[in-house]
């Protein structure tokens, strides 16, 4: 058996078929403290008084400290509802594309949310709770975070109130039940005179809530480190799936490069032990923040008023153009996964937006499962590496972070745009199995 | 034991390191602009530093309920009893 795959595993980190009772604090693991923050690029109006807005077990879940953190018990128990999740082998997408590597996906769609992000917002929301917060604020574009905050908030009996972008609010009635159907007051962000509101705009007005209310806070943790601790457990389960299977060889790690849980949460664990196996964080072409951005201080998110931390970034000016994986929307890298970057630990890998919706189709048509317009640049980077032939007979897994029920308006965009008029991907060249679909011209 | 002047000397050593101020700190410094320029995120870290420098937990309820502008306002919520927890 590999040294890579279990038996430095504790018995609280992989449970028989259970789930890891402790996350793993990577920054402790390799001696890595981040850089200090700086003061917010943007001031807020008012009192010079600064009011905490962390509590500080989060702080120091952030901090080089211990490499192993207990989860605490409300949030084991809640995580325990839907976990572990599977490690499936998409041994029909192999076929499709013709390749002798193993291609397995961790499957992260199965809880309310729908998304792996729902890991942090259980315990975030249980922290604040426990720090006497009374009520959560937060913003949300495509809406994975925010029902993920909905649920979580739901949860622990705290009130919840989320500014969704008009367009997404617009666009996806089935996320914006679900929140409500939780509890949540969802609210369609303000479009400020003259344009289109964005996630800034909607942020912008979560902090102005959440700083008028003495109990509420407003939940900045999309790409914080703590929130990719708590997604560690992600790979922890995967560590100890993979060595159940009888897998050997270290496999190659990919995710998407957002807010850096769904990527760091599989393959941080992988680092444990001075193991290097690849990590392939996969970038939009239309946001290459860790190929082309430059390494600086920048807002962690699009309100200007967080403070900055030093991160890879295309800068303050650059216009960030459309993308249907709203998730993938920001100018900078998360500050953890840029400072594994700059440690040669993750390599970041580009594609366009179509060929990956592309991929995202074939797999639909294989595996049966619609991911999210985010998760698809995951699927896609797995097919390019499995068809390179470099990876015959070894592993490589991905991170099926979300499902894509709720946002099919991006496939509609790219059926819309011509780009899925042919039959999917994959099953062309098998008469038998090419599906018809409807060109929309709309 | 900590004392009164121990408690104001502790704080301010702590809160000027995780500044990495480099002029004097006195209870009249503000801790945000135009002082030692913390952020919101920096204090909550500072928090962390003084639980380990005077061995005891704070109450997360009471810091996050405060609102503190100068280094005097983070002594004096040390003093409450209900700044730390058992």
């Amino acid at each position: 058996m590999s040294p890579d795959l279990s038996p430095d595993l504790s018995p609280d980190l992989s449970p028989p078929g259970g789930v890891p009772e402790a996350w793993y604090n990577v920054l402790a693991d390799l001696g890595v403290e981040l850089p200090p923050t700086r003061a917010a690029a943007r001031r807020p109006a008012g009192p010079v008084a600064i009011r905490p807005n962390l509590p500080k077990t989060l702080v120091r879940q952030s901090m080089p400290l211990r490499p192993f953190v207990p989860i605490p018990p409300p949030v084991l128990a809640a995580y325990r509802q839907w976990r572990p999740t599977p490690l499936r082998r998409a041994r029909a997408l192999e076929a499709a594309i013709g390749t002798r590597a193993r291609i397995y996906y961790k499957d992260e769609s199965g809880n309310v949310a729908g998304s792996h992000k729902y890991l942090t917002a259980l315990a975030q929301a249980h922290y604040y709770a426990e720090a006497g917060v009374r009520a959560l604020v937060t913003s949300t574009a495509a809406g994975q975070w925010g029902t993920a905050i909905a649920a979580a908030a739901h949860r622990y009996r705290l009130r919840c109130r989320i500014y969704m972008v008009p367009g997404s609010y617009d666009r996806k009635p089935g996320r914006r039940t679900v929140m409500e159907l939780l509890g949540a007051e969802v609210v369609r962000a303000a479009a400020p005179p003259g344009r289109a509101a964005s996630l800034r705009d909607a942020m912008t007005e979560a902090v102005a809530r959440a700083r008028g209310s003495a109990d509420a806070r407003w939940l900045l943790g999309g790409s914080e480190p703590y929130a990719i601790l708590h997604s560690t457990v992600i790979g922890l389960e995967a560590q100890a799936q993979l060595a159940a299977l009888g897998e050997v060889e270290p496999p190659t790690l990919i995710g998407y490069l957002g807010g850096g849980k769904n990527l760091g949460g599989l393959a941080l664990p992988f680092l444990r032990g001075g193991h290097r196996p690849p990590v392939r964080a996969v970038q939009s072409a239309a946001y290459p923040v860790l190929s082309h951005g430059r390494y600086d201080y920048d807002s962690t998110d699009d309100t200007g008023l967080s403070p900055m931390a030093a991160t890879y970034t295309l800068g303050e000016l650059f216009a960030p153009p459309p993308l249907r994986a709203e998730g993938m929307r920001y100018r900078a890298a998360p500050p953890l996964i840029s400072e594994l970057f700059r440690r040669g630990l993750v390599t970041p890998v580009t594609y366009g937006e179509d060929e990956v919706l592309r991929s995202a189709r074939r797999f639909l048509a294989t595996e049966g499962v619609l991911v999210s317009a985010e998760a698809a640049y995951a699927v896609h980077d797995a097919c390019e590496v499995a068809r390179g032939g470099e990876h015959d007979h070894r592993p490589i897994v991905f991170c099926l972070s979300d499902h894509g029920y709720y946002d099919t308006d991006a496939y509609r965009g790219f059926l819309a745009a011509g780009a899925g008029t042919t039959a999917p991907p994959g099953l062309t060249g098998d008469g038998s199995r090419t599906l018809e679909v409807e060109h929309d011209a709309g | 034991m900590t004392t009164e002047d121990d408690l104001d000397r502790k704080v301010s050593e702590v809160l000027a390191r995780e500044a990495r101020a480099t002029g004097p700190v006195t209870g009249r410094t503000t801790l945000g602009e135009g002082g030692l320029g913390l952020t919101s995120l920096g204090l909550v870290r500072a928090f962390v530093a003084l639980e380990d420098a005077l061995g005891r937990e704070l109450d997360d309820a009471v810091i996050l309920a405060a609102e503190l502008e100068t280094v005097s306002d983070v002594v004096d919520l040390l003093r409450r009893p209900s700044g730390t927890t058992t």
